[in-house]
């Protein structure tokens, strides 16, 4: 399953990610509008992205009342159908990542669609903080930096 | 065969000081063609290696080189001819 | 709430009254003038009257984003702030990155006015189009970081931006600056002592408001794709990896880092306070940006053994590291660290913090300070720990000399006498940046005409001395040959700071950032217009952008010529105009009076300028359209 990852130690809080994702999906450069939002701790010179991670059971299909959220299985993805959704946030509360939030001129929800399986936040981040692959590459990736911590070589991931 | 001296500014895992190479060059050879020859052999981490080799800037015994002619200036002994990107301000 | 780009919105705050109000610009006036820094001249001349006192209710604060602030516009997150300026009694607009302008604009404003003065310390909390002054009495003598951490846990919210000011521009030090989203800073000139003396504290915004562009397509993939070139360009690179403190070496190597208050060019161990050497021996733990730019040559560090005590916050940037370091003569890594965090928390400008504290040194090394009068420090170049201690003294004017140097060096020579003017690096009142004008003559006459005083971030011929193929190129576009690309020439550089002050313009005013624009030239003329077309959806040439560029620097020389300013204050500092450099690859150059002359003969014909005085002519005025408002200068 294809999923967003972060390496925070990458992000710069640029916020281009949010200026790409609010356009792309709402047509304006809004970042209270985007998908992706970084979360800043300045005194320590440290900067967080929140995207969704595309869970395979996710907490905002289930606790929806209309089924206006749901999973495309087409890419997979959660989309969010904005007809049907009644504007209770009960998805954005759900979410264990806050990466599910609220329109309030719309009245409706909205969470991340990976923009139909390219998203617009990785190729906007010039950083390469934001990353788009297999999950479990992410786990190869960090078995290999953990085993080359033990075998006394510089770590490559 | 001349004896040289370069400094590089960006290369390898450490950046800062002076970064002094000592070299000695076939007669005749140009500032273009001991670019080439810098570029060709420096490993993939290096910065002057990786970039836009039109935004290099090369001094010749302290003097920027516009690149017209001066590319093409041999190199004489003693020389020291420095590879950096100049920016300024901030 | 969306908001179209070119509708922008004044908000306007009297704090002698409490009233606040806002005001439609006109489509045309953003046209004419390009918005940010170009408007916001506009509404200091016709708003400010001549003479006022710079310190008085009379005095407005103009922040401005710049039109394309809080688009996807690459590097486009730039805010200008605009005043009388304190230090110099004429036009100042400082510029600054962060956060602070994108998040105005979210909340609805493209302009905060900001006249009169508050009964006692407030701040302003700007959220989603409305504006409330709030008390800021608790606020008042905190440094600038407790300020912001206070101001966002009292209004509930971590995502408020700050524009801050700390002690220094609460005790109107001369040379006091504005704090936006701690990392950035609208330093130069005592703008931060006009908020102090209005009894402003902060600026506090938040906003969830949306931008929209005209021609939303064309205007994203472009934008995207120039963000995409910056990402390629090594200067940005360059940047990225070891910050604006990475030109160091390059300095060095050309024997053109000022030393020792501008008398020498090098200083041994300045390799210590490189962009190289934070990130090689461990200082560097972090990068910063500024709203929408993927260059992110901010710094953050943390000191390692901790001489002065534990720093851990914004680390030093190029001019820093000269004016606290080598103009100190000072090579110490912690030490320029811990000087730059002091400076960022009272709220000072590291530039003037620099060079005042070295010109005290070098007044001291000459016996026209004594120690007495020093209040017992020693102040020999070198001594860091007095360097530190100044910095505090100076944000509190503590002390006599504290007190003397917190009104510059321009007055403060005037009080000390003797020679010690001969060594004041300034001019105007403003002091010179750590850039030697004797060995690069664009720069030189761009410091010379500059309207706020000797320094480069309202004109900067980075492409003088032809560094690149790309500013090669570029000279020989504005001169006819390339090999006009010659710092050492006075040929052509009318030209060259005249091409430089229009593209500067212009970037100010859709609030890019300069180095994308005049290091880098991912961003230019061309696709500024386009980009400014786009979002208003019109068609906008670079002719045009160019000449409203023009027209913002006539205005600001307007402004001026009202305020008394004539030809003979168009000069650089003594030193730099009597003193040859004395050693390295460029000894013996000077930018002395004659040639100096030689090329603002050259400008101001030009520019269409009274050589003599300096005043545009009727004429001028008339072909940019400027006859009517700046009609009051030609009656003089």
């Amino acid at each position: 399953m294809d999923t967003l990852s972060v390496d925070v130690e990458k992000c710069t809080a640029c916020r281009a990610c949010e200026l790409a994702c609010s356009y792309t999906h709402e047509g304006v450069f809004a970042p209270h509008l985007a998908r992706i939002r970084v979360v800043r701790f300045m005194d320590q010179g440290l900067n967080v992205p929140i995207v969704c991670v595309n869970c395979a059971r996710p907490a905002c299909v289930d606790v929806c009342p209309t089924g206006a959220v749901h999973i495309d299985r087409s890419v997979p993805v959660v989309r969010i159908n904005e007809e049907e959704c009644i504007g209770c946030g009960e998805c954005v509360r759900a979410c264990p990542f806050g990466a599910a939030d609220f329109n309030d001129d719309k009245e409706v929800a909205f969470m991340c669609d990976l923009c139909g399986g390219e998203p617009v936040c990785v190729t906007h981040c010039i950083y390469g903080a934001l990353t788009f692959e297999p999950v479990q590459t992410i786990a190869q990736r960090k078995r290999r930096a953990t085993a080359e911590a033990y075998a006394g070589r510089e770590i490559t991931a | 065969m001349p004896h040289i001296r370069l400094r590089f500014f960006g290369l390898g895992s450490r950046a800062s000081g002076s970064h002094l190479e000592t070299r000695f060059v076939p007669e005749g050879t140009t500032i273009q063609e001991l670019l080439e020859s810098v570029r060709s052999s420096a490993d993939d981490h290096d910065f002057l290696a990786r970039m836009n080799e039109r935004q290099v800037s090369i001094l010749l015994n302290g003097k920027l080189i516009r690149r017209a002619e001066g590319l093409q200036t041999i190199l004489g002994q003693e020389d020291v001819v420095t590879f950096m990107v100049l920016v300024t301000g901030g | 709430m969306i908001r179209d780009i070119g509708s922008q919105r004044i908000l306007n705050v009297d704090l002698s009254s409490g009233e606040t109000w806002v005001e439609e610009l006109p489509q045309e006036e953003l046209l004419r003038f390009l918005g940010g820094r170009g408007v916001a001249a506009r509404m200091l001349y016709e708003r400010v009257p001549p003479g006022i006192d710079p310190l008085g209710p009379e005095n407005i604060l103009i922040f401005s984003p710049g039109t394309l602030t809080g688009t996807s516009a690459p590097s486009s997150g730039r805010s200008s702030v605009t005043c009388k300026g304190p230090a110099t009694g004429l036009y100042l607009k400082v510029n600054a990155g962060g956060h602070l302008g994108a998040e105005l604009k979210y909340a609805g404003f493209d302009y905060l006015v900001i006249r009169g003065v508050a009964e006692h310390p407030v701040y302003l909390w700007i959220k989603d189009g409305e504006v409330e002054i709030r008390d800021a009495r608790h606020l008042w003598g905190l440094g600038t970081r407790e300020a912001d951490r206070l101001v966002k846990e009292e209004l509930g919210d971590d995502e408020i931006q700050t524009g801050l000011i700390g002690p220094a521009g609460e005790n109107k030090v001369l040379f006091s600056c504005i704090i936006f989203s701690q990392f950035s800073s609208a330093s130069r000139g005592g703008v931060g002592a006009v908020m102090g003396s209005k009894n402003l504290k902060a600026i506090a915004a938040r906003g969830s408001g949306a931008l929209r562009v005209a021609e939303g397509e064309e205007f994203f993939d472009l934008a995207a794709q120039i963000r995409q070139e910056l990402a390629q360009d090594p200067e940005m690179e360059f940047s990225y990896r070891w910050g604006t403190a990475g030109s160091i070496p390059g300095c060095v190597e050309l024997g053109q880092l000022p030393s020792y208050n501008f008398s020498r060019v090098g200083i041994d161990g300045a390799e210590k306070l490189s962009g190289q050497y934070l990130e090689d021996e461990g200082y560097l733990t972090g990068r910063e940006s500024c709203f929408s730019c993927s260059t992110a040559c901010h710094r953050f560090v943390r000191t390692k053994v901790h001489r002065y005590g534990e720093v851990q916050d914004s680390g030093p940037e190029l001019e820093t590291v000269c004016s606290l370091g080598a103009e100190c003569g000072i090579v110490d890594t912690e030490a320029v660290i811990k000087g730059n965090q002091l400076c960022n928390d009272y709220g000072l400008d590291t530039i003037s913090a620099g060079h005042v504290i070295s010109w005290a040194m070098e007044c001291y090394e000459k016996g026209l300070i004594s120690e007495k009068q020093a209040d017992g420090l020693d102040l020999h170049f070198g001594n860091d720990v007095s360097m530190l201690e100044l910095i505090r003294r100076i944000a509190s004017r503590e002390g006599l000399l504290g007190d003397l140097l917190a009104n510059g060096t321009k007055q403060a020579a005037e009080e000390v006498g003797g020679d010690s003017w001969k060594w004041a690096i300034q001019a105007k009142g403003l002091e010179q940046s750590a850039i030697d004008t004797r060995m690069a003559k664009g720069y030189a006459l761009a410091f010379a005409v500059n309207p706020r005083g000797p320094d480069h971030l309202m004109t900067e011929p980075i492409a003088e001395s032809g560094p690149t193929e790309e500013a090669r190129h570029l000279i020989g576009k504005i001169t006819g040959d390339e090999k006009y690309a010659d710092a050492t020439l006075t040929e052509k550089r009318a030209d060259i700071v005249r091409w430089h002050e229009d593209c500067y313009a212009a970037t100010d005013g859709l609030g890019f950032c300069a180095f994308t624009s005049t290091a880098s030239y991912a961003v230019n003329p061309d696709n500024m217009a386009q980009l400014l077309g786009h979002a208003l959806g019109i068609q906008f040439s670079e002719e045009q952008l160019m000449l409203a560029g023009r027209r913002i620097v006539t205005l600001e020389r307007c402004f001026n010529v009202r305020e008394g300013a004539r030809r003979e204050d168009d000069v650089l500092p003594w030193r730099m105009m009597n003193e040859p450099v004395t050693e390295g690859p460029q000894k013996g150059l000077i930018t002395d009076k004659e040639e100096l002359d030689w090329m603002l003969d050259q400008y101001y014909e030009m520019h269409g300028w009274d050589p003599q005085t300096g005043i545009p002519t009727p004429k001028t005025l008339k072909d940019l359209g400027l006859l009517e408002s700046c009609g009051d200068i030609v009656t003089d």
